[in-house]
């Protein structure tokens, strides 16, 4: 007998996609992100100030039509210096994200599907940086490395690849069990063709929904760098940096501070939407 | 069973999975079995799940290899690990349709890779003539190329992975409880499909199945496994019929007979 | 016999509520004092979701629409709270004897733990409790088992536990939703000749949702067949077993190998798949896949009626014309599209 395919599958029920929802979310998060960026290139042009320019004559005035987000204890304007900003920490962020996660995911395959003892060696070297508490290996990296953006991303990945490692390689271990990748084994495809074609898309989306919301996470180790004087250092604008700047006057002047933790907060946000945009349309 | 030297030999397979050392405890896995089945003819084997079928049919598809024993087609021992060629000369259709199939890839990306790998077609058009030639060949058609296995019914995935195994022209099919999570009519349909393949491209095939009335439908003969070994092998009828050995006993009275007798006599067995 | 459980037109709706689906349509049976009731069907045909149904216990997003559940008490068929019959009218065995059974307690006391709460029963008198009841769903050392987790038992004891779990409440009637189609054939044969003790010692009655009607045969009195979310046929096992009253019983029993089907002919599959919950079409739902339909078919209102010169009730309008010995199909293909391939 032989089915008859069209009828079958005419006859079976078209889903719905089921990411619609997810599509909305991402799609927000991501034009929130695209639209801050843009903004940082032409802050000057948008707030009609320039972010560098001092002026005492005009210190810590309030949010105001003339400076909608006020000015600090320099006189500049925070509005404009919050979406400069935006052109470093976003950027940063995104590598400090995807550094990692990159480092992260091509261990914790190896290590998954190669098992013996490259799995042993990259999980004994997660134990062992896994053992320092995250904040405390960036700190004492960036600061032997000296402080800057470079050092920031090679703290960065040395502490975050272990959890993408973990994630993947368990991932990887349930996955190289499955029938369709014994298939493609007992088809005679060769291992890295496996890995790559069958194994790794399949763990893949758990792993960029992770590096998702580590953006946040690599914003806020960038802030607390630069609050600790690690991070971005002057003339470069940094959101950490600001707050950092600000907080000596945060119970008169609160705006100095407050106005870049609001712009990390938006970053949080629109992060939060992407990854769970992700997840939505990435599980099946 | 026809004359002549069998196509597949499989040797006294020991496969042990407990620890070298102090190896103590039950029977190891698959514990000196010997099978052969001769070109074109269908031998099925019977077992509960743990009794070592998944092991051996592993072994045989060299997804694994044996602590003992060889495994030989066409009278020449295959190598463990098997290179390239080697691996396509046996293939497996598995059992459960919902992870069969790579969930990322279409249908058409599913056969083409191995065509275009394997050199079984020159070029992509040529890869895609051939991948409907296939789907037909199980009862789909080229309406499936573009559907995901999502897309598709758990009978029809089981049809693509018949069609994917045999992609790569295998001179050994083995089915590892390939029908075992269809519904009853599915079930009837793919089975009928394996048994015209069988017959129309002359396969020799190894039917894995713990359902005895199922394996005595599609195989030429029936081997019983259990704790690792073969207790006993036939013609199908002759070991429904005149069970000798005292789990196959068991197994054809827990085999339904549609006309047999409902439960009247609450006898009960030590359960197990 | 009299009734003791009856269900009457249950409707079971998922998605929104403007737009529903509905997996369950218009379904009902009756079940007597001390019968074994099998509910069969394919996968996605509602009857595991039924069962649910009578008991309270629907999946997240399923909810019922309609219909009502009566039990009888003192004599007469009332309608019942959930709250009412959970751990002590209806009693209810699982697929999954791993996952239905809390790893974290020994078996005695998962056995009693439900009755325990309820009526403040002591340890000593639980325990003591446990171990009959382990006895009596015959676990070759009931005293030692009582005091084992439930890991260290094998797939064919844990489901033994959980019956005697389910027996601890002393229900009067016992949901089985598919306990034997993790197990393999020997122990599921066990499981199922100890149902059948249990039931004939107890006098309770059997509610068996299974796909497979070889288990049917084994242990149940009567049986309805359901297809797309509707009991499409209704009877005493035996009758429907060899003389079905609807094409897809028919093609059911035909389809499943035996130990006596002729192995030189093709096994009748029955052509396409069942319909989902949200395309089903109208009229008679098996007709698009039937190779009875006739047009009419298609317009039909779903009714279980009474078949003349049998004691099953069939939905199915060409009854009449499918009587007699076994149905030939391929002298009754009609040609109505979609209904062979």
């Amino acid at each position: 007998m032989a089915l008859a395919p069209a009828q079958v599958l005419g006859r079976r029920r078209v889903r719905r996609d089921p990411g619609a929802t997810g599509t909305a979310a991402l799609v927000t998060g991501a034009v929130l992100l695209a639209l801050l960026l843009a903004a940082s290139f032409v802050s000057g042009a948008l707030t009609g100030h320039d972010p560098a320019l001092t002026d005492l004559t005009a210190r810590f005035r309030p949010p105001s039509p003339q400076h909608w987000f006020g000015t600090d204890q320099l006189g500049r304007d925070v509005f404009a210096r919050v979406l400069v900003a935006a052109g470093t920490d976003l950027p940063l962020a995104l590598l400090g994200a995807a550094v990692p996660a990159v480092i992260g995911i091509v261990l914790g395959a190896l290590a998954g599907y190669a098992r013996g003892w490259i799995g042993t060696a990259v999980m004994r070297l997660a134990d062992l940086i896994q053992a320092f508490p995250s904040y405390i290996l960036l700190i004492v990296l960036v600061f032997l490395l000296g402080p800057g953006a470079g050092s920031f991303l090679v703290g960065a990945a040395v502490g975050a690849w272990v959890t993408y490692a973990r994630l993947v390689r368990g991932v990887v271990l349930r996955l190289r069990e499955l029938d369709y990748v014994r298939a493609a084994q007992a088809a005679g495809l060769g291992h890295t063709r496996v890995l790559l074609r069958h194994v790794l898309p399949n763990a893949l989306p758990q792993a960029v929904v992770y590096a998702a919301s580590d953006i946040v996470l690599a914003l806020s180790y960038l802030a607390a760098l630069s609050y600790l004087g690690l991070g971005i250092q002057a003339p470069g604008i940094e959101w950490g940096q600001m707050i950092a700047d600000g907080q000596p006057f945060l119970r008169n002047q609160w705006w100095v501070s407050v106005m870049p933790g609001l712009a990390i907060i938006l970053v949080g946000v629109a992060v939060r939407l992407i990854a769970g945009g992700l997840e939505r349309r990435l599980q099946r | 069973m026809s004359a002549g030297t069998p196509l597949l030999q499989v040797d006294d397979i020991v496969v042990d999975y407990r620890p070298r050392r102090g190896r103590t405890g039950g029977p190891p896995a698959v514990d000196h079995v010997s099978l052969d089945i001769p070109r074109g003819r269908t031998l099925g084997l019977v077992g509960q799940s743990g009794c070592g079928k998944s092991s051996l049919a592993r072994v045989i598809a060299g997804l694994a290899a044996p602590t003992g024993g060889t495994i030989r087609l066409g009278g020449a021992e295959l190598p463990a690990p098997r290179g390239r060629t080697d691996a396509t000369r046996i293939q497996m259709v598995f059992q459960d349709p919902g992870s069969a199939l790579n969930p990322m890839h279409t249908v058409r990306r599913t056969l083409t890779e191995l065509l275009l790998v394997h050199r079984r077609a020159a070029g992509r058009s040529a890869a895609t003539d051939r991948a409907v030639e296939l789907l037909e060949l199980v009862g789909l058609g080229a309406a499936v190329l573009d559907a995901r296995p999502r897309g598709l019914s758990g009978g029809q995935r089981q049809r693509v992975g018949i069609a994917r195994a045999l992609a790569v022209e295998p001179e050994v099919l083995i089915a590892d409880e390939a029908v075992s999570a269809l519904d009853v009519s599915v079930q009837a349909a793919v089975l009928n499909t394996l048994r015209d393949l069988g017959a129309r491209l002359d396969l020799t095939m190894l039917f894995i199945s713990h359902d005895l009335a199922v394996t005595r439908y599609v195989a030429d003969e029936v081997a019983v496994m259990h704790r690792g070994r073969i207790v006993e092998r036939g013609l199908p009828d002759d070991v429904l019929r005149n069970p000798r050995h005292e789990y196959t006993r068991s197994l054809v009275a827990a085999t339904p007979r549609m006309d047999g007798p409902a439960l009247s006599a609450p006898e009960e067995a030590r359960p197990v | 016999m009299s009734p003791l459980l009856r269900i009457t037109d249950l409707v079971l709706e998922t998605g929104p509520a403007a737009a529903p689906v509905r997996p369950v349509s218009h379904v009902g049976f009756e079940v007597a004092h001390g019968e074994a009731f099998g509910l069969v069907g394919e996968s996605g045909s509602g009857k595991s979701l039924t069962l649910r149904a009578v008991i309270g216990l629907l999946p997240e997003g399923v909810r019922q629409a309609g219909g009502t559940l009566e039990l009888e008490r003192d004599g007469a068929m009332r309608p019942y709270r959930f709250a009412e019959v959970r751990g002590r009218g209806i009693g209810m065995v699982f697929q999954e004897p791993m996952t239905a059974l809390n790893p974290t307690m020994r078996v005695g006391d998962l056995v009693t733990a439900g009755p325990r709460a309820r009526y403040g029963w002591s340890r000593r008198a639980a325990r003591s409790r446990a171990v009959d009841l382990l006895a009596e769903v015959g676990m070759p050392d009931p005293k030692a088992q009582a005091r084992m987790w439930p890991h260290q038992l094998s797939g064919g004891l844990r489901q033994r536990v959980m019956i005697a779990m389910a027996l601890a409440t002393e229900p009067s009637v016992l949901l089985c939703d598919e306990p034997t189609t993790a197990l393999d054939v020997a122990v599921q044969d066990q499981i199922l000749r100890l149902l059948h003790r249990i039931r004939t010692e107890r006098g309770l009655s059997i509610v068996f949702v299974t796909h497979d009607l070889g288990v049917v045969r084994r242990l149940c009195d009567r049986v309805a067949v359901m297809y797309a979310g509707q009991v499409v046929e209704t009877g005493r096992v035996e009758e429907v077993f060899t003389r079905p009253t609807h094409p897809y019983s028919a093609g059911l029993l035909r389809s499943m190998p035996t130990q006596d089907t002729p192995r030189d002919r093709p096994l009748a599959a029955i052509p396409g798949g069942q319909p989902g919950a949200g395309d089903r079409p109208e009229g008679c739902r098996f007709a698009p896949r039937c190779g009875h339909a006739l047009p009419a078919c298609a317009g039909l209102a779903h009714v279980l009626a009474a078949v003349p010169g049998s004691p099953s009730r069939s939905a199915c309008i060409r009854v009449a014309d499918l009587g007699g010995p076994p149905l030939d199909r391929e002298a009754l293909l009609s040609p109505l599209p979609g209904g062979t391939a």
